[in-house]
């Protein structure tokens, strides 16, 4: 398939255009607003409880006098950094077990279809928090690792069809005839085949990742010591802001999980044309 | 018949055998998990709880005590095979033992006293959302148009809406601004539990808002699930046929609906087995108080007793779940049956 072709495709969809602004405004609210709105998130100096509008402080204050906004751009930042690693962990994993087992077959893959399966009878968050639950120490790479290696079955599962289905193809046999190792078989002739697929599961461990972080630091084991929107969502929690009606500190946190992995999913929606064969030129 | 009878009996035992071994790995993970963990957090575990059961004052002779009986709670003196077997042979008996943050009930009697309020409260939300998302789902995916593309987004939005964030917004809206419903609990503070009408009005009103709380967003999650099946359905052969034919809308839907509806079936029953577990954030925000704000509370002051355990009952409930399912399928599609063999 042709570069100019794909962007043209992906460009012209609705789906994809409006979930990629979406992104692309809050990562670009996340990293260059700190240079416009110059305000320490930590610096509790302020009085406590401003509600937002005012000039100070536009999205208000919480409890301890911090500036909200200047939260959300640390939070944004760091709940998408938990995202990632969330992603890059699953699809290693994933991508890894599923390319073994289709490829290999035999006991190998019946071995890892049952171990992927048994992950998968229990919900990962459930097992993310167990983990979580142990860990005494929960830096934002940890938490996203934790979500991570939880998350993964379902898309070793698919690897492992695709994968499947596509060595029994002709370039793959010719690959094997001119003696080429499993591993770069693997490289070089099934992964381009579901690269477009591995990047909307990419994208779908992050909405995982954002999502689960927020689950685990509203049951209090979230990271420690960082700003993200799960832990600001914690902490109006705690100080009990339901009852007398602080919107202002769980309001935009919770709207912005959202926001995100509603844009997310958008994007992916777009990609699936990709997969479509009048598209891809086939 | 007597074959049948015998097949029948074969796969039972299979997938019995198979949800037995499943459980077994469980509670070896379980076992595992914070013994490989660097730092061993059990110990540090016991000496934190150790120190604060002595409440600072911290003569030896007084930290001994406390010390030992976590010891012995989790038979960490001893070898680690003896250790493994006695945790194998409670967790497979039920007793699942003691926990810290409500001492000295123990974790079955903390799990299955809130185990009717939270199934009060998800079992009707859960069918409830099931029907009328499915119906919306088929419904839209049958008539297509500007409904379907309103709803659909909508519901894109919604799906990915967390749980307790909208219970925030349902507080706010209802509690906060508007004095509709109380919140707090499962009735009023003062209040005992009887069978009159003044206090099924009070638990019902403070029954609702967790209620809609799950109810409302979990329609849209159904309502997702059964559009993308009833499309897929549309675009089979014989529907495609039959429309051509110029058969009822009436009739074509019922197909529509009904050859869409299997895996929506398994996605019911597994979520209610899951829901053993409730809804950790919703009913600790509605203080709600199932089994789920007891989990959550044992996990905020980090009671692992109480954690593992409630652990290992809701995976026990949905392997049992996952299991009758495969049963009710076995019975009702032969196919199942065979391939399983």
């Amino acid at each position: 398939m042709k570069i100019p072709s794909l962007v043209y495709y992906l460009l012209t969809n609705k789906y994809f255009l409006s979930g990629l602004l979406i992104i692309i405004c809050l990562i670009a609210f996340s990293i260059i607003g700190p240079y416009i709105y110059q305000r320490d998130p930590s610096d509790s100096s302020g009085p406590s409880e401003v509600p937002p509008g005012t000039n100070r402080y536009p999205l208000g204050t919480d409890y301890y006098g911090r500036d909200v906004l200047a939260q959300l751009m640390v939070a944004i930042r760091n709940s998408l950094y938990v995202g990632m690693i969330t992603a890059l962990t699953a699809i290693a994993i994933g991508l890894m077990l599923g390319l073994l087992a289709g490829l290999v077959g035999g006991k190998v893959d019946a071995l890892l279809t049952s171990i992927t399966d048994m992950i998968m009878a229990i919900p990962h968050y459930l097992l993310a928090l167990l983990i979580a639950a142990y860990s005494p120490v929960r830096t934002l790479e940890m938490v996203g690792f934790v979500i991570g290696i939880t998350a993964w079955p379902w898309f070793a599962r698919a690897v492992r069809a695709q994968t499947m289905s596509l060595k029994n193809r002709e370039f793959v046999y010719f690959s094997k005839m001119a003696g080429t190792s499993t591993l770069r078989i693997a490289f070089e002739d099934i992964l381009p085949g579901i690269l477009t697929y591995v990047v909307v599961a990419g994208i779908s461990f992050m909405i995982t990742g954002i999502q689960s972080e927020a689950f685990l630091s509203m049951i209090g084991l979230g990271p420690s010591d960082v700003y993200t929107l799960g832990k600001i969502l914690y902490w109006s929690l705690v100080m009990d802001t339901l009852r007398r009606g602080i919107w202002w500190w769980w309001g935009p946190p919770g709207l912005i999980i959202v926001i995100l992995s509603t844009a997310l999913y958008y994007i992916n929606l777009g990609l699936e044309i990709l997969s479509n064969p009048r598209v891809r030129g086939e | 018949m007597v074959a049948l009878k015998n097949k029948m009996i074969k796969f039972i035992l299979k997938r019995v055998t198979h949800f037995v071994i499943l459980y077994f790995i469980t509670i070896t993970f379980i076992f595992l998990l914070p013994r490989i963990i660097p730092s061993n957090p059990l110990y540090q575990y016991i000496h934190d709880i150790s120190s604060r059961l002595t409440q600072g004052v911290l003569t030896p002779e007084q930290i001994a005590g406390p010390y030992k009986l976590m010891i012995r709670a989790f038979k960490l003196g001893r070898p680690i095979v003896e250790q493994y077997i006695s945790f194998l042979g409670s967790f497979f008996t039920g007793d699942l033992g003691i926990s810290i943050r409500f001492y000295p009930r123990t974790v079955m009697d903390l799990v299955f006293s809130s185990l009717p309020y939270t199934l009060a409260l998800l079992i009707p939300a859960t069918i409830l959302a099931w029907i009328i998302g499915n119906y919306m789902g088929a419904i839209a995916a049958y008539k297509r148009g500007v409904l379907d593309k309103i709803l659909t987004n909508f519901a894109i939005f919604m799906i990915h809406v967390p749980p307790y964030w909208f219970g925030f917004i349902l507080i706010f809206f209802f509690v906060i601004n508007n004095r509709i419903f109380p919140f707090g609990g499962a009735y009023s503070y003062g209040s005992t539990p009887s069978l009159t009408l003044d206090f099924i009005i009070d638990f019902l009103s403070h029954y609702a808002l967790p209620f809609l709380t799950v109810f409302l967003l979990q329609i849209f999650s159904w309502y997702l699930g059964m559009r993308f099946l009833a499309k897929y359905e549309m675009s089979s052969d014989y529907i495609q046929f039959s429309e051509l034919m110029g058969v009822k809308d009436k009739i074509l839907f019922k197909y529509v609906f009904r050859n869409s509806l299997l895996p929506q079936i398994t996605g019911l029953a597994i979520t209610l087995g899951f829901s053993l577990g409730g809804q950790l954030i919703v009913e600790n925000v509605f203080a709600y108080p199932g089994t789920g704000l007891i989990i959550s509370m044992g996990i905020a002051s980090l009671d692992y007793p109480l954690i593992q355990g409630a652990f290992a009952i809701i995976v026990a409930s949905l392997f049992i779940a996952n299991f009758l399912v495969d049963f009710i399928y076995a019975l009702v599609d032969p196919r199942i049956r065979v391939g399983s063999q």
